[in-house]
Order: C-alpha cells, then sequence, then structure tokens
C-alpha cells in the first residue's frame, strides 16, 4: 500500500506541470554559426544537382531587425538576386518548412533563382526566430513577424506589391496565408501566393491522428488555421501537393484548403507519387519549375 | 520530425488510453484502486521501437455481486491540461458454473475539457471481455490466479463532423484486445495488448506503426495495477 502511496504522489506532481504541444511544431535547428549553402553537409530537402548553382556574387546574406513578442532580435536571411534590382524585378518571398535552417532548404533556393532563366527572379528566403541565425524562439507570432519584416526589408528596397510573390512550402504555408488573408496587419501584399504542401489546422493534425473529433485545443495553443485564412485571400492561388505526402495528407489537408479558396483564380497541381518533400524531384525539376513559372506569367 | 512523431503519439496515448479497467468485477461490496500506463508501439526513426506512456487513476467499487462501477482519471491528459474522466459500469453477463471462465461487458463514458478554451467532448465506449481462470495456486499466505482474457474496446464518435466542416467518417473505432491478470492476494497486475483501430489506414500520419497489420491499425501495450482494499 505504501508503494501505491508514492506512485499516486509522484503521478499527482507530474500532473501538476502543466505542458502544451506548441514547441513540437517547429523543428528547428539554431546550433550552426554560419550558413554553408553548398558546402554544408547536413540534411538538405533536395539534391539540385550543378545546372542550377548560383554564383557568390548573386547571394547576399544579411539580416534584419523585428519586435516581437517584448523582444528585439535580429532575424537572418538569404536574398539571391541583384540587390539593386528590387526596385524593378518580381521577387519571391520563401517561407520555408518546419525544419532546421535556411541551409537545408538552400537547394530550394537554387531552383527558383533558376525560374525562367538565371535570376529572372529574386528570391529572398528567411529564417523563423529560433531557426538557424536568427535569434529568438520559434512561435507563430514570431513567425509572422518575421516575415512582416522581410516584407519590411523588401519594400525598403524598392518592391511594390504588384511585384511580390509570397511562396509557402509546409510550415511556411502559415505565414503566407497569414499575410495574404490580413492584408491590413502587414507591410506589404502579394500580388499572387503559392502554396507548396499546405496544412489546413492544427486540428487537422490532431483530428488524422485520432480518428476523432478531438479539438487541436487538447494539445495546442496555435492558432494557425490555414483552411480558414485561406478563404480571406484575394489574389491568385497556385496549389501544388504530393498525391501520396505522408506528413500532411493530399485530402485532409491541402485538398481543404484549397477548397475553401474563394479568390479570383486557382490552379491546382496534385503529383502522383510525390511526398511531402520530393514533389519538385518526383515531377522533374523542369517541369515543376514551369508550372510556376506558367502560374507567375499569366 | 522526430518532435512531429511525439505529437502524434501523445494524441494516440489519449485516444487509446489504458487497458480494459475491470474484466472481471469485483467481490460485492469491495473497494479497489486502479492505476495504469502503456502506450501505442512506434518506430521512431533513429531511436528505436518505444511505447509512449500514458497513465490513468482509478478507483472501482463491487455495487452488486455482479456490478463493479469505476472511474478513471487520465494524468497524462491533465499535464496538457485535458480534464479527461471515464465513468463506466462492468457487468457480467454469464460465468460458467465452476466459475472459472466468464463474459463481461462495460459500458462507459469518457469525458474531456481543456482549460483553454473549454472545449468539451464526451465519447461512449462499449468494452466487451471473455475471461479464463487457470493455474490458481495456495500460498501460505494468499491464494495466487491466473486470468486470461481477449475482448473488444469500442469508442462510438458522436459527432457529424470534423475540423472545417468535413464528414466524420469514424463513428466506430474498434480495438480488439488480449491480456492476462496476475492475481497476487490483493494485488492485481495487468498485462494488454490492443490491437487499435486494425481497419483504419495508418499512412499519411507520418507515424510508423509497428502493428501486426500492415498499413493499418497500431497495437499498443499497457500495463495496470489493482489494489483490494
Amino acid at each position: 500500500m505504501k508503494n501505491f502511496i508514492y506512485f499516486l504522489v509522484i503521478i499527482t506532481l507530474v500532473s501538476a506541470c502543466r505542458k502544451r504541444l506548441d514547441d513540437f511544431l517547429f523543428n528547428n535547428d539554431n546550433s550552426i554559426t554560419a550558413y554553408e549553402l553548398d558546402n554544408y553537409t547536413g540534411r538538405t530537402t533536395l539534391d539540385v544537382g550543378s545546372e542550377y548553382h548560383v554564383e557568390d556574387s548573386m547571394i547576399s546574406v544579411f539580416q534584419f531587425p523585428i519586435s516581437s513578442e517584448g523582444e528585439n532580435l535580429n532575424i537572418s536571411a538569404i536574398y539571391v538576386g541583384e540587390l539593386s534590382q528590387i526596385a524593378s524585378d518580381t521577387v519571391i518571398l520563401y517561407c520555408h518548412g518546419t525544419a532546421d535552417h535556411n541551409d537545408f532548404y538552400w537547394p530550394r533556393q537554387k531552383l527558383y533563382a533558376s525560374l525562367g532563366s538565371k535570376h529572372r527572379f529574386g528570391v529572398l528566403m528567411i529564417d523563423y526566430p529560433g531557426y538557424g541565425l536568427s535569434e529568438g524562439k520559434p512561435t507563430e507570432q514570431n513567425m509572422y513577424e518575421a516575415t512582416n519584416g522581410a516584407l519590411k526589408w523588401l519594400k525598403s528596397q524598392g518592391l511594390t506589391n504588384d511585384r511580390l510573390i509570397l511562396f509557402g512550402f509546409s510550415l511556411g504555408t502559415a505565414p503566407t496565408c497569414e499575410v495574404a488573408g490580413n492584408a491590413t496587419n502587414f507591410e506589404m501584399q502579394p500580388s499572387k501566393i503559392i502554396l507548396e504542401a499546405p496544412f489546413a489546422s492544427a486540428e487537422v493534425l490532431v483530428q488524422d491522428a485520432a480518428l476523432l473529433a478531438m479539438p487541436g485545443s487538447y494539445f495546442v495553443n496555435v492558432k494557425i488555421d490555414n483552411a480558414e485564412e485561406i478563404k480571406k485571400v484575394n489574389v491568385p492561388l497556385l496549389w501544388i501537393h504530393g498525391e501520396a505526402d505522408s506528413f500532411l495528407s493530399i485530402h485532409t489537408h491541402g485538398e481543404v484548403v484549397y477548397t475553401n479558396y474563394q479568390g479570383p483564380s486557382k490552379t491546382a497541381v496534385r503529383v502522383p507519387g510525390g511526398d511531402h518533400e520530393d514533389t519538385p524531384f518526383i515531377m522533374g525539376y523542369s517541369n515543376y519549375l514551369a508550372e510556376i513559372l506558367q502560374f507567375i506569367e499569366q | 520530425m522526430v518532435k512531429y512523431l511525439f505529437i502524434i503519439l501523445l494524441i494516440l496515448e489519449i485516444t487509446g488510453c489504458a487497458p480494459s479497467h475491470f474484466v472481471k468485477p469485483l467481490e460485492h461490496k469491495q473497494h479497489a484502486i486502479t492505476g495504469s500506463f502503456g502506450g501505442v508501439l512506434t518506430k521512431v526513426p533513429g531511436v528505436a521501437t518505444i511505447p509512449i506512456p500514458n497513465t490513468s487513476l482509478g478507483y472501482g467499487y463491487g455495487l452488486k455481486p455482479k456490478t463493479t462501477i469505476y472511474g478513471n482519471w487520465y494524468t497524462t491528459a491533465a499535464i496538457f491540461g485535458v480534464f479527461q474522466l471515464d465513468v463506466g459500469a462492468t457487468q457480467g453477463l454469464w460465468q460458467n458454473s465452476k466459475k472459472t471462465m466468464g463474459v463481461s461487458i462495460s459500458p462507459s463514458f469518457n469525458f474531456m475539457v481543456d482549460v483553454y478554451e473549454k472545449n468539451t467532448r464526451l465519447w461512449p465506449q462499449l468494452d466487451a471481455n471473455y475471461y479464463l481462470d487457470y493455474f490458481s495456486k495456495e500460498k501460505k499466505d494468499r491464494l495466487n490466479k491466473n486470468h486470461f482474457y481477449v475482448g473488444i474496446s469500442n469508442w462510438f464518435e458522436l459527432q457529424g463532423t470534423k475540423a472545417h466542416a468535413q464528414k466524420q467518417t469514424n463513428h466506430i473505432i474498434f480495438s480488439p484486445q488480449i491480456g492476462h491478470i496476475f492475481e497476487r492476494g490483493k494485488w492485481n497486475y495487468t498485462l494488454e495488448v490492443k490491437f487499435m483501430a486494425p481497419y483504419a489506414s495508418n499512412q499519411n500520419i507520418v507515424v510508423d506503426y509497428v502493428s501486426p497489420f500492415g498499413k493499418y491499425g497500431g497495437m499498443g501495450t499497457f500495463f495496470g495495477i489493482t489494489y483490494k482494499l
């Protein structure tokens, strides 16, 4: 009996330490001391080959400040293209997924730098707070503020709304939908958005796993809800999703976001055999880029 | 990726949560305190095949010779700010003349509410088990007994829709189970294996389950302990 009472006491104490799972949505790695880009030896999202090589002269690594949740933070960014051309170029702001940091997604940034022709479009990619070299903690609000900081920086370089394309991948579809759906809260508004492997909401993550209609609030506080935010988006949408996405199901996540979109025009690219990360590879990089280019140019 | 897996596993723990609480009704007017832990087995890449423990604490009372009422508080859910409680009854339906085997059912309600948004859910449950007693042995200060059981556990989803007005298609979550109870005097120790939703695809939700049914369902292992007052 004494042992059982000890057991009760331990369990009660453990239960008093309330936890939430928000932190687990962010698979950030901030252990690096510099971006290594092509020299990075860790895991990366894709292996894109030498034809997508970017000259060092076209790469700018820099930081910009933001203020979020009572903290002043420096956000690290990589721009590929001529900085002096931002005032006249079309620029893609790429909001990366939940993994690691910019080095992980560097191959994708190189791909987009080759859209149409080399450096036809400028491509900006940032690390959210707590990712890579960016300061702070990864939270939903910090992620939005960092994205807004990037928009502010682009605006200061002379970019205008009509030349801004917002591209979100996986977790990055959250700031993309948030910006595009809430015009007055952000520095700039995109002329078009691209969502690759979007997730619908934290609630869908929960319900896919539980099978039951369980509220997301049982596990997380985040309010990320792309399925609702997309209803407020009033610019053209390109949606790309692997039909074999084992991370965010095309049926319960992507299709819901795409169906809920009520804007002026939408294009769907469902990729047979495509998983979460490898859709560009499965499509073939040139086909993948051609779809994106066609959407931007139409 | 590993972090993400952890979320999904914890969600599954809370829905797959515990072994059968009372397979065999308690003696009339007998009180018992119970505890359980266990979880769904999964392969975590680069780590191992592990269960994430979910814990519960409970109480049971032998209301009638064949009827035990019980309630359980889910302590793992409490860690996440969710008050989860189930209340139910185990009713002995049939027993052979030697009282060495029998069938019981356990209807119950599983209630959850979170402290953040006060979202409330109620799921009816119905468990049914067949048990078999064997190899009892008289010790000098106690009677050791062994019980084998096999049964099914069912959760019933009453909501017609899921998030974003999507149609709810999973109205019955059906999980077969097999277990063993080591009865040692006032203490019972239960080991149970549950085959969770063996008809439902376990693909495209990132968890790499260890399931005897391959791409379907999951398998949980649970340990329960009962002290009879």
